[in-house]
């Protein structure tokens, strides 16, 4: 157990070490790429690749980080909130490492064509999330050994407080964080045709920890029978959930689609989706934490 | 009208049982039990019963209507 423990934490500091030393090779290597040097010299030729198995550690490590997180989830109504955004938090910057990879291979293959600063504020950014991420997933989970994966793949008792309202929590996030997306890509100052790109994006990425948490509790409930998944009071909740939307919706798209017929909003055709999609899903999971807050 | 209820005290009777327990006793989440003590949310005939049954009560000494109960200590004391 003891020697679990310390494994883990060696493992834990050794990804954090890791994030900071990309990120010190990222500011070395940022002013040396420039489209006067087409071919990188043998210094950046050997730093560069040092990142990628950094990388591929610390998302070792967020995979540890989640499943310590589902471990631990427990009855205790007060923590869920914390709870829950920890874990939309490790998903995040679990989905933002794959998206390392991608600027470290779209840098080395643009720099030479056109200005990548952005991509390297982006890396630069992704990386201090992912460090923050790791600091806080490490004290909370400096005396944990082992993880036990029946309690986090076995099924849950009828009605499960901590997962319904965790999913509901997590939906709210990812509402806020996709409504967010949508205004920020609207105003953003990028060409017109690469809006649609970046709104596809940041949308997948803002309902990914929510498609997450849903799974987990099919997962979880997978033996049970359809109707013992809810009880009756999170039944009459959700119900009371999509009455309450349902009714604000239509209001709702009234009122857009005066907006945009008076061309008081320009917001592209492909905007609506989402913006609609994130409205529904913060809606409708506010209503639910609300209604199942102590 | 308020549908009140003694939850609380037949928990404490009963052994002190906690929210949880009875939650598990009965198959429903802990918010529900809380929720039916804080008057919250109104349990279906059969989680009543199911209630009930824990107790080893009837429903109706477990629940009551709110002003019904009030009117009759009104009553009595007048």
């Amino acid at each position: 157990m003891k020697k679990g423990k310390l494994l883990i934490n060696a493992f834990g500091l050794l990804s954090m070490i890791g994030m900071v030393v990309c990120f010190l090779i990222y500011l070395h290597i940022q002013p040396l790429l420039t489209p006067e040097m087409p071919i990188p010299t043998p210094e950046i030729q050997i730093l560069g690749p040092i990142t990628i198995p950094l990388i591929f550690l610390a998302g070792i490590y967020h995979i540890f980080l989640l499943l310590f997180a589902l471990e631990s989830f427990s009855n205790d109504i007060n923590h869920i909130f914390a709870h829950s955004l920890y874990i939309a938090l490790i998903l995040l910057s679990g989905i933002f490492i794959l998206s390392d990879v991608t600027l470290l291979s779209d840098i080395g293959k643009e720099y030479t064509l056109w200005d990548v600063s952005m991509e390297w504020q982006m890396l630069y950014g992704f990386t201090i999330f992912h460090i923050i991420t790791m600091v806080i997933g490490f004290f909370l989970n400096r005396n944990r050994a082992t993880f036990k994966f029946q309690k986090i793949l076995g099924a849950i008792n009828n009605g499960n407080d901590a997962l319904f309202i965790a999913i509901h929590q997590i939906g709210l996030i990812c509402g806020l964080s996709g409504v967010a997306c949508v205004i920020l890509v609207v105003y953003i100052p990028i060409a017109e045709r690469f809006k649609s790109a970046w709104l596809m994006a940041l949308s997948f990425i803002a309902v990914i920890p929510w498609a997450f948490i849903i799974i987990y509790w099919i997962i979880k409930s997978r033996k049970k029978p359809l109707a013992a998944w809810i009880d009756e009071k999170q039944f009459s909740d959700t119900a009371i959930g999509a009455l309450i939307m349902g009714g604000a919706f239509m209001l709702l798209i009234g009122i857009f689609y005066i907006l945009d017929i008076t061309h008081t909003i320009i917001m592209p055709t492909s905007f609506w989706f989402s913006l609609m999609f994130f409205i529904y899903l913060l809606g409708f999971s506010a209503v639910i934490v609300i209604r199942n807050r102590v | 009208m308020k549908l009140g209820n003694h939850l609380r005290r037949l928990r404490f009777e009963a052994n002190e049982m906690s929210q949880q327990e009875l939650a598990d006793f009965i198959g429903v989440s802990r918010m529900t039990i809380y929720s039916i003590e804080k008057g919250k949310y109104t349990p279906s005939t059969l989680l009543a019963l199911k209630i009930a049954l824990v107790f080893k009560k009837r429903v109706e000494e477990i629940f009551f209507i709110d002003n019904m109960e009030k009117g009759t200590k009104e009553d009595e004391e007048g």
